[in-house]
């Protein structure tokens, strides 16, 4: 889950940046971005569940 | 550079520690008595970790020699990622008069000091559960690499300033340090919170938080205080050196600190009045530090009244977000680091964009350039940062035994308590 997570963080900076090299008009680079911001936050949700569900189980 | 630039840089640069021991109270005093002194003595550590190490290596990779970088070219790209100079600063020449050794002088003290203070979240959050040892580790790792590459980035011409010629966007805007110093220490104090896990007694079986108050309000309160000084020195140095900031310049650096953190601060009183009747200390506190933190990424480069704007969102976040972290998502971060660091530092990032005064350029394409910043933090700082601590928890465990967490970390570390005649626990008396 965890390492799930960490792809889906560098997943999102690989997406913003190939919406940069890819597209040239503004709105759809913004669109892509901001998709990109979208799925990090994602993967911050997963890593954040992980930690939860394992320090659950310590206590 | 004028000679009274000069001056003044270097005065500013003096009083940047104070940023770190203003923070280094707050979190000393929202934590527990008991590992009092062990949160002052791991800010000192880190502090003295992270000057040896920038000066040793990290400066070469933030700043190195103007002109030489590790870089690549990718899909038609000049990819400038990592500095590139000799280890010790050793270009530096301190007996001669030339205009090049003082430039790189000036950005040496201002760095030495701001590679301490993007250590600082993390203590707070492994505050009362985080060894010494391990905190000094992480402190290493931090300044040796993860600092000065995002610093490279920002400040040392980097990938993320060559966005005009790579892309036709603007550069990416950090002036105070927003992402460098604060985001990067905030994401790390979430790997810090999450590896160490709760304290013990913070959360019960079915979830629910227990409320552990601070110890000493009022040395919180002060800290905020000492804060505000070594943050506009902060955000001065950093405005001179990087931005080629004017005395005028200045004068808004002071007054758009100053208001970022009053909006931030009155922000959580007043929230925290409507919502809970009575005003909160310690969060009100958070939200000074969040509005420092966010007015940072901008400083001079927005209006007063923009500042007050982007200071009273931060209190209200931080305020929004600690209660989600502890409630929600179950994450025991005793002073709020990771909402008050990364949150607001992120917070402010997108506002430099949205609200930022920068001539002949759209908003729309600074905020993206604000945005691609973000995700590279995000989805590359984060991730590094996260998967090093991985790492160093397995060589020595970030989380002190159950023998610490039941005693305190000054008796279980440092053998002497930072109050040994005037403090009882309560829970001393309850049978284990």
């Amino acid at each position: 889950m965890r390492l799930a997570a960490c792809l889906l963080l560098v997943s999102g900076f690989v997406v913003a940046v190939a919406a940069l090299i890819l597209l040239p008009a503004l709105g759809l680079r913004f669109a892509f971005v901001a998709s990109g911001l979208a799925l990090e936050c994602v993967g911050i949700w997963l890593l954040t569940q992980a930690h939860r569900a394992l320090h659950k189980d310590a206590r | 550079m004028t000679p009274e630039l000069i001056l003044f840089t270097l005065g500013c640069s003096l009083l940047i520690p104070l940023a770190a021991a203003g923070l280094g109270l707050i979190h000393q005093g929202l934590g527990r008595s008991r590992s009092a002194a062990h949160a002052m003595l791991a800010t000192l550590c880190a502090f003295a970790i992270a000057a040896i190490l920038t000066v040793a290596v990290g400066f070469s990779f933030a700043i190195g020699t103007p002109g030489s970088a590790h870089s690549f070219t990718a899909a038609g790209a000049h990819w400038d990622w990592l500095g590139r100079g000799p280890f010790f600063a050793h270009d530096i020449h301190f007996d001669s008069p030339d205009p090049f050794s003082l430039g790189l002088a000036l950005k040496l003290c201002f760095l030495i000091f701001a590679a301490g203070l993007a250590a600082m979240p993390a203590i707070s959050a492994g505050a009362d559960r985080w060894r010494l040892a391990a905190s000094c580790l992480a402190t290493a790792a931090l300044a040796l690499f993860f600092f000065p590459l995002f610093a490279h980035w920002t400040w040392g011409g980097g990938w993320l300033t060559q966005l005009p010629a790579n892309f036709n966007l603007p550069a990416f805007t950090d002036v105070g340090g927003a992402a460098s110093i604060q985001a990067v220490g905030g994401l790390m104090a979430a790997c810090i919170a999450w590896i160490t896990g709760p304290r013990r007694g913070k959360f019960e079986a079915n979830g629910m938080p227990a409320a552990i108050p601070g110890h000493n309000i009022v040395q919180v309160l002060f800290g905020c205080l000492l804060a505000l000084v070594g943050w506009i020195a902060l955000e001065s140095a950093a405005s001179i050196l990087f931005y080629a900031a004017t005395p005028l310049h200045i004068a808004a650096v002071i007054l758009n600190a100053t208001l970022a953190a009053s909006g931030g601060f009155l922000a959580a009183v007043l929230f925290t009045r409507a919502r809970y009747r009575k005003p909160d200390a310690s969060i009100a506190a958070n939200g000074w530090i969040a509005g420092l933190v966010a007015g940072s990424a901008a400083c001079f480069l927005i209006s007063p009244a923009a500042a007050i704007f982007v200071g009273t969102v931060a209190g209200l976040l931080v305020t929004w977000m600690i209660e989600i972290a502890e409630l929600r998502l179950q994450v025991d971060d005793p002073g709020g680091a990771v909402s008050v660091h990364a949150g607001a530092g992120i917070w402010g990032l997108l506002a430099a964009g949205l609200l930022g005064h920068f001539a002949g350029l759209s908003p729309a394409e600074h905020l993206l350039s604000q945005m691609v910043g973000i995700a590279a933090l995000l989805g590359l700082m984060f991730p590094l940062v996260y998967a090093a601590n991985i790492l160093l928890d397995r060589i020595s465990p970030h989380r002190v035994d159950a023998d610490g967490d039941w005693k305190g970390m000054d008796i279980r570390e440092l053998g002497a308590g930072a109050y040994p005649e005037f403090v009882i626990h309560a829970d001393d008396y309850l049978p284990r």
